[in-house]
């Protein structure tokens, strides 16, 4: 566990547009516990797992057929599935209060030593059946900030769905769009007008503009044969280098007004689990701050023996997390599920910042060379 | 056969020809004093750098500033070790001798490199290229040290004669401050030269295929470089022609008897291009192997030869307002290549038919035509012109305004593809974008071999989109940034992400 406070701590930004309206969602994170971004494990090796489980069922006895078969259950499944097609947080919401059995029932952890319910297990076990795991999940754990819901998240989960228009292949995920944002040194003027590097900190932050170097070049609308774009691109490609305009985005403003809203965050909710995951998958194709509670971590406090990834709104939803597996490839290249990877994440980043918190302190962490 | 004092006669001809002889000519006169002077080395400095190491420094700044072209020059730095040859450091005890050397090997490159430019003369028919004795000054470049000592001697001769006195021939120096082991020296001498010949008849060459050549081959596949070079010359110096009779001049769109002998030159450039086996350039890969172009294929690049002089013509007009005419006129020869194309070779009198075709695009394009074409053929039009334009331009690179014009171009099609599909696209309209520019951008950027640079386009292109926004905030130019131009801001972001690091990268290479 020693060299595990070595891992370098990233500044990691997710962009999936190139607008600078749009959405993003900038975190801390460790890319070297999935080798980047971890993808969950094909469908097929889900299949085995709950083949296992359904002869288990077997041998208990209980002819599952008849059960599905019959007139009450088959309603209880009926219910589900309206809520299911529909993206409406007021359905849910409905749902939710009437699924009362449902959720009791998938709240067991079929792992630890306890009584199983069959019935319930076939109704969870059918559940999982109707929607079946086909996509992949491409998963980072750690801090994030997301600009469109405003709110700080313990994870990014985006499944990685593809469609056909006209012969291109639409993904939703593409992993150029996760980077890690090097902070080590930034771009600044000096008095004279030259240019220098600068360590980032907070002072530095935001201390980069582009109309510094353009304002003497009259970049108006009347000359340009291009876009405003391109002839951008144009001139800075004769001025800036490209390690120089990787130093000028750190310092940019831009960075500096999502990097402070991260650095608020951090700072006012520490480094204990928030408790959100930020989603995106077929039923939230905008993406979906999602409430979960960690139920292995709760046990150590209330010495229960679950484990596992519990949210109240998606039920799910639920089933899906926790049946993802990714292999993590730091260290022994183990194993793991999402709430494990989010925990050891907090460990790693508790670890990482020394337990440390305020701004100053935070960005000197990530802005380390190493 | 001309003999090959008639051959060392047009050299000398054609001398004031050459630009890189006015430096040749200027080193020649320095000595290791003047030069050591011009770098800034001081004496004492020599003990502590290799001799070596300054031979390398002189040859550089001798080779940098004859050709400005960066690739050249690392070509011309690397190609003796490439063919086996190491540095002599027995021979090269003091500053001076280095620096001579580095002077000597330096100039004597520079001889070789300008040969297949000035060996004839540029008023010479295409057809006659065959007959001005190339084989004989390549085969006594390439086959021995007896045949190049006589090179030497007739070519300074001949310079004497024509008053050039304080300059001389020598190509001899070529190894000076290397050594190679006997036993290979001149097969591996021979390969050298042949490459730098090659490299300056400026055709893309594959390495391996021309060490494997024999003797004869060689001297064989030298020479069809060198005539290929100056057949490719005459057509473009036919296209631009000069003086007062410039066939191409816009609104000019040549006349039947300037296409009559376009032809001519193009059968001879075939004639020559289809026998090379180590260049590239005149093949296609047609289902995985390599095809050399059939006459379909040279007929279209003299369309597209062409073309690019008049897109030339409007870039130096576009100072003196815009000319619409002439912009509509080289996007329909762009967007029709294929089909002028197929219509000339379907006809008998296939110089007559280009000129008809050509008046008619031009008549089109005065009354203010768009090329026929959907934009999904449109955008496969662009991509391959800009494919062909780029391997092309590998030798001697593509002018920066050249290169964004060609990325502009690439995205505008993208632009026109998705308006026409806007409403079957619907909400996906923007994922749709998205993904064709960023497989457009990484089509251009595999071109340009940054491939690797793929990575850094989303935030590049997002910090660029960011700027350009804040700059029209700043200007209160908020209208632009509304919901309904979306689309086309995801494009021009892209756009921009691509020409900075493509600019960049060419950038890099030149300094």
């Amino acid at each position: 566990m020693t060299e595990i406070g070595k891992k370098p701590l990233r500044l990691v930004e997710i962009q999936e547009s190139v607008l600078p309206e749009d959405e993003w969602i900038i975190g801390i994170s460790i890319l070297d516990y999935f080798n980047g971004v971890g993808y969950s494990m094909p469908g097929s090796m889900r299949l085995d797992r709950s083949l296992g489980q359904e002869a288990g069922l077997l041998s208990g006895g209980t002819l599952t057929s008849d059960l599905i078969a019959s007139s009450n259950i088959d309603d209880q499944l009926k219910t589900e599935s309206v809520g299911n097609g529909e993206d409406d947080s007021l359905l849910s919401g409905i749902y939710n209060h009437e699924d009362d059995q449902v959720r009791a029932s998938s709240g067991k952890d079929r792992k630890g030593l306890h009584i199983d319910f069959p019935q319930s297990s076939i109704l969870v076990e059918r559940l999982l059946d109707t929607d079946e795991l086909t996509n992949l999940y491409a998963f980072l754990p750690g801090i994030f900030y997301c600009s469109g819901q405003q709110t700080s998240v313990d994870a990014v989960l985006i499944e990685v769905t593809q469609t056909q228009r006209f012969g291109m292949t639409l993904s939703s995920f593409r992993p150029e769009d996760v980077r890690a944002l090097d902070v080590s040194k930034g771009f600044v003027f000096d008095e004279n007008g030259g240019r220098k590097s600068v360590k980032v900190t907070v002072d530095t932050l935001g201390s980069f503009h582009f109309e510094d170097f353009l304002k003497d070049s009259g970049l108006s609308t009347e000359v340009m044969s291009y876009s405003k774009e391109v002839e951008l691109a144009r001139r800075l490609s004769s001025l800036i280098s490209f390690m120089e305009l990787k130093k000028a985005y750190a310092s940019s403003s831009f960075l500096r007004s999502r990097l402070v809203k991260l650095l608020d965050d951090v700072d006012f909710f520490g480094l204990a689990p928030r408790r959100r995951i930020y989603v995106r998958n077929e039923k939230h194709p905008y993406g979906r701050v999602v409430e979960v509670n960690y139920r292995g971590f709760d046990s150590v406090l209330n010495l229960g023996v679950e484990s596992g990834i519990s949210c109240a709104d998606e039920i799910d939803l639920e089933h899906q997390l926790n049946n993802l597996v990714f292999t993590k490839l730091m260290g022994m290249g183990i194993e793991t599920d999402v709430e494990v990877a989010i925990m050891e994440m907090f460990q790693l980043i508790e670890t990482g910042l020394k337990g440390k918190v305020s701004h100053e302190e935070v960005l000197n962490t990530l802005s380390r060379e190493d | 056969m001309k003999e090959l004092t008639e051959v060392a006669k047009m050299i000398v001809n054609n001398l004031h020809l050459s630009l890189v002889f006015k430096t040749i000519s200027e080193y020649q006169k320095k000595d290791a004093l003047e030069i050591r002077d011009e770098l800034g080395l001081a004496s004492f400095s020599e003990i502590s750098t290799n001799p070596f190491d300054l031979l390398e420094k002189v040859k550089r700044h001798i080779l940098t500033k004859a050709f400005q072209d960066k690739e050249k020059v690392e070509f011309l730095m690397t190609v003796q070790s490439w063919a086996g040859f190491k540095p002599n450091r027995i021979y090269l005890e003091t500053g001076d001798q280095a620096i001579l050397a580095g002077k000597r090997s330096a100039l004597a490159i520079l001889w070789i490199m300008i040969l297949p430019k000035i060996a004839v003369s540029p008023t010479i028919l295409p057809s006659d290229i065959e007959k001005q004795g190339l084989e004989t000054l390549v085969e006594s470049i390439l086959l021995s040290d007896e045949s190049r000592a006589e090179l030497n001697q007739v070519v300074s001769f001949e310079m004497i004669n024509r008053g050039f006195i304080e300059e001389y021939f020598d190509i001899n120096g070529i190894e000076s401050g290397f050594t190679i082991d006997d036993s290979m020296r001149r097969s591996r001498l021979r390969a050298m030269l042949a490459l730098m010949l090659m490299k300056g008849s400026d055709f893309p060459f594959d390495l391996d295929k021309v060490f494997n050549l024999p003797e004869h081959r060689l001297i064989e596949e030298t020479t069809l470089y060198i005539m290929t070079k100056q057949a490719m010359a005459s057509l473009s110096y036919q296209i631009s022609g000069s003086g007062s009779s410039r066939p191409f001049d816009w609104p000019l769109v040549g006349t039947a008897r300037v296409f009559s002998r376009l032809m001519l030159t193009l059968d001879v450039l075939r004639k020559f291009a289809s026998k090379m086996t180590t260049c590239s350039l005149f093949t296609s890969t047609v289902q995985g192997s390599q095809q050399v172009w059939t006459e379909w294929e040279f007929t279209s690049y003299l369309i597209k030869e062409i073309t690019d002089y008049y897109a030339n013509l409007l870039r130096e007009r576009s100072s003196k307002g815009k000319n619409e005419e002439l912009d509509a006129f080289v996007d329909i020869l762009k967007g029709e290549n294929i089909e002028i194309t197929t219509s000339v070779m379907e006809s008998d009198d296939k110089a007559l038919t280009i000129y008809e075709e050509l008046s008619d695009c031009k008549r089109r394009a005065q009354i203010g035509e768009k090329p026929q074409i959907s934009p999904e053929r449109r955008f496969r039009v662009v991509l391959s012109n800009l494919k062909q334009q780029l391997t092309e331009a590998r030798a001697d690179v593509l002018a920066p305004d050249e290169l964004v014009e060609e990325i502009v171009d690439a995205f505008d099609a993208i632009t026109e593809l998705i308006e026409k599909h806007i409403d079957s696209l619907g909400s996906q309209v923007d994922k749709f974008t998205e993904e064709l520019c960023f497989e457009t951008s990484f089509r251009i950027l595999e071109i340009l071999n940054l491939g690797a640079s793929l990575n850094n386009l989303p935030w590049v292109s997002r910090f660029i989109a960011e700027e350009a926004a804040r700059t029209s905030i700043a200007r209160g130019d908020i209208e632009s940034l509304e919901e309904q131009h979306r689309m086309k801001r995801i494009v021009s972001a892209f756009a921009g992400g691509v020409a900075y690091l493509v600019l960049q990268a060419q950038r890099k290479d030149l300094e």
